[in-house]
């Protein structure tokens, strides 16, 4: 009877399932599934989300002051909240874009004027914009001044990070940065008789007057100083080697030092040539240029860091300054006839005929403009600007006058040049650009001006202050 | 239908039931090591086997308006509770869901306890039913929208013994 029952009560139980029970898994899922597609549907109908535009996160100018005719990068950054890709637009009432996206070049026009260069940011379908204003001044304005404790004869060194080094005649070596501050200082024993030179790394290498050699950190701290040479007479700026060694000329003796770039101490004296004729320079390659006579001619040597075996000889026959070596390891030389060599970096004759000319009493030789032209000084035409390219000659004879140190050029060809004592400026014409700028009294006169990329000029006077100047530029090429 | 067909199962079996009734008492009905049955469940079929007395494992499929459900469970027959033709149990399970519903389409997993109970009809026949309850995740596969929770269950069958084991 009890079984019976019980039959019955499965029996009962295969009948309707209670209230709220599901049959069977798939039916008991089935209610989890009609759920999930309530959500479905009602995220399909669920609107999109309304475009949204870019959003900017940043705008600068590198430089919000430039020189009418200079130029500054400006640049900007925006996000779209919605994934989307940005693309940038930059317009200005005057002057030109180089470059597009984000980040393009701007050339100021030649006239004098506050700008707005504005920036849209789209995304293709919504744009927002912003904008950066730049002052453009007058070539030739005053960026700033700094005054140091002694008179200065030696020009500015820019470094490729901004820094400044100006040495004064108390043998105090000063770093300042872009805004003229003083960054640090380091006296020397004695004041300095070359410019000092900037490794890649950023430590500072000088000579003074007593022939000690000093490597001074990015800091300002020594790292060490050599006092040690052997009867060295050191007659130019140290030079960095491409084998990290610092190398010194002793003009006396002809003979070319070897220092250690950590510990200052001598490796050896450079035996490999006799009769070192010139102090050597530094190549864009990471090259020095030795000049030697190998007993027949004048060579000059492009001395790679694997030694002098891997080295290109050049036949530089009566070299007599230091030379010049171009972008491309060209070589340019003053001969003892007062002509301008070239050869090519493969050591081959450039140009069709030696440029020819008076050299002045400035003993210095040829110097690559950063318009990559190669400018001499001639005691009767001053300033001369010679091609590179075809060895052609352009003096500058009507913007300057009385120079007697060598100039400096801007990547557009302006050229800068201490003319009767005051600091003057000439477009590539030989048409005046800015100045002559006198010399603050008590000062009496500028020395050689340095400029750099960006139109900066800087330059010294001989009463112990220094001052850089807003010019014109180009833009770097793309 | 198919629940239907259970039932006309069930009646079928029903003489069997008059003979067990009738027949003399041979112990108490409680699965043996090694038996092995096929059970017929609504709406779909399991394999079941006891590793032990008492103890079974079944993998169970089930398909109902494109919903598939994959099972293994496990049975625990209590002894003490066992009679002459009625088997009570606890049972656990894990389920593995696949679906295609209206506006969704995806898989799923759930988890699930029952207790019930099966009457033996005759030495190779029995019926069984439980209730439990069953959580149940569904996912949609190109919304990634999820939908989760516990769902009331009853679940019933015929089991045919191919073994029924030794005690």
């Amino acid at each position: 009877m009890k079984k019976t029952l019980a039959f019955l009560f499965l029996l009962g139980l295969a009948a309707p399932a209670p209230a709220g029970f599901s049959l069977g898994r798939p039916a008991a899922v089935k209610k989890r599934v009609d759920k999930l597609d309530d959500k479905v549907r009602a995220a399909a109908r669920a609107p999109a989300s309304p475009d949204r535009p870019p959003v900017f996160s940043a705008s600068a100018a590198v430089s919000t002051t430039v020189a009418a005719g200079g130029y500054t990068r400006v640049s900007a950054a925006a996000a779209d909240p919605d994934g989307d890709t940005v693309t940038y637009v930059w317009t200005s009432t005057a002057g030109v874009f180089q470059g597009s996206g984000a980040a393009p070049y701007w050339l100021a026009p030649a006239v004098s004027g506050v700008y707005t260069l504005s920036c849209a940011a789209s995304d293709g379908s919504l744009s927002v914009s912003t904008s950066v204003v730049v002052t453009a001044v007058a070539p030739g304005t005053p960026k700033w001044d700094f005054s140091a404790a002694n008179p200065f004869s030696l020009p500015p060194v820019p470094a490729p990070d901004g820094t400044v080094y100006v040495s004064d005649s108390g043998g105090v070596l000063y770093a300042l940065d872009g805004a003229g501050a003083q960054k640090w200082s380091y006296t020397t024993a004695a004041a300095l008789n070359y410019p000092p030179v900037v490794s890649a790394d950023g430590m500072v290498y000088a000579v003074d007057s007593s022939d000690n050699v000093y490597a001074v950190r990015p800091d300002g701290t020594l790292k060490w100083s050599n006092t040690t040479l052997p009867a060295v007479t050191v007659d130019a700026s140290p030079v960095v080697g491409p084998d990290g060694g610092i190398y010194v000329y002793d003009g006396t003796s002809a003979a070319l030092y070897s220092l250690d770039p950590v510990t200052g101490v001598e490796v050896s004296t450079f035996t490999d040539l006799s009769g070192i004729l010139v102090a050597p320079v530094a190549g864009p390659n990471g090259s020095i240029y030795v000049a030697a006579n190998d007993g027949v001619d004048d060579v000059l040597y492009a001395v790679p860091a694997a030694g002098l075996s891997g080295s290109t000889p050049t036949i530089v026959t009566g070299i007599t300054m230091p030379p010049a070596v171009g972008a491309d390891g060209s070589v340019y030389w003053l001969d003892l006839s007062n002509n301008l060599n070239a050869a090519t970096a493969a050591g081959s004759t450039k140009w069709a005929a030696p440029f020819s000319y008076i050299p002045s009493l400035a003993d210095v030789g040829p110097l690559i403009g950063l318009d990559g032209g190669v400018y001499v000084l001639d005691s009767g035409s001053g300033v001369i600007r010679v091609s590179s390219e075809t060895g052609v000659g352009f003096a500058f004879s009507s913007s300057f006058a009385a120079v007697t140190q060598p100039a400096a050029s801007g990547r557009d060809g302006a050229v800068y040049a201490v003319s009767t004592a005051d600091l003057a400026a000439a477009r590539s014409g030989d048409t005046a650009l800015w100045g002559p700028v006198t010399a603050a009294p008590p000062a009496t006169a500028f020395n050689m001006p340095s400029a750099v990329a960006d139109g900066t000029v800087y330059a010294t006077d001989d009463n112990g202050a220094v001052y850089a100047f807003y010019s014109t530029s180009l833009p770097p090429s793309p | 239908m198919l629940r239907r067909l259970l039932i006309l199962l069930l009646l079928a079996a029903a003489p069997s039931l008059v003979r067990a009734e009738e027949a003399p008492a041979a112990g108490k009905f409680f699965p043996a090591k090694g038996a092995l049955n096929l059970d017929l469940n609504y709406p779909g079929a399991g394999l079941r086997w006891f590793p032990a007395s008492g103890r079974a494992l079944e993998l169970i499929g089930q398909k109902q308006d494109e919903i598939f459900t994959g099972s293994l469970r496990y049975y625990y027959y209590p002894e003490k509770l066992a009679g002459r033709a009625i088997a009570p149990y606890l049972a656990a399970e894990g389920d593995y869901l696949d679906f295609k519903g209206k506006y969704s389409k995806g898989s799923g997993w759930g988890g699930g306890l029952f207790a019930g109970a099966e009457y033996r009809l005759g030495p190779k026949f029995s019926v069984q039913a439980d209730l439990g309850a069953l959580y149940v995740s569904v996912t949609d596969k190109d919304t990634s929208l999820l939908e989760d929770g516990l769902e009331f269950l009853m679940t019933f069958g015929v089991n045919f013994y191919f073994s029924t084991g030794k005690l």
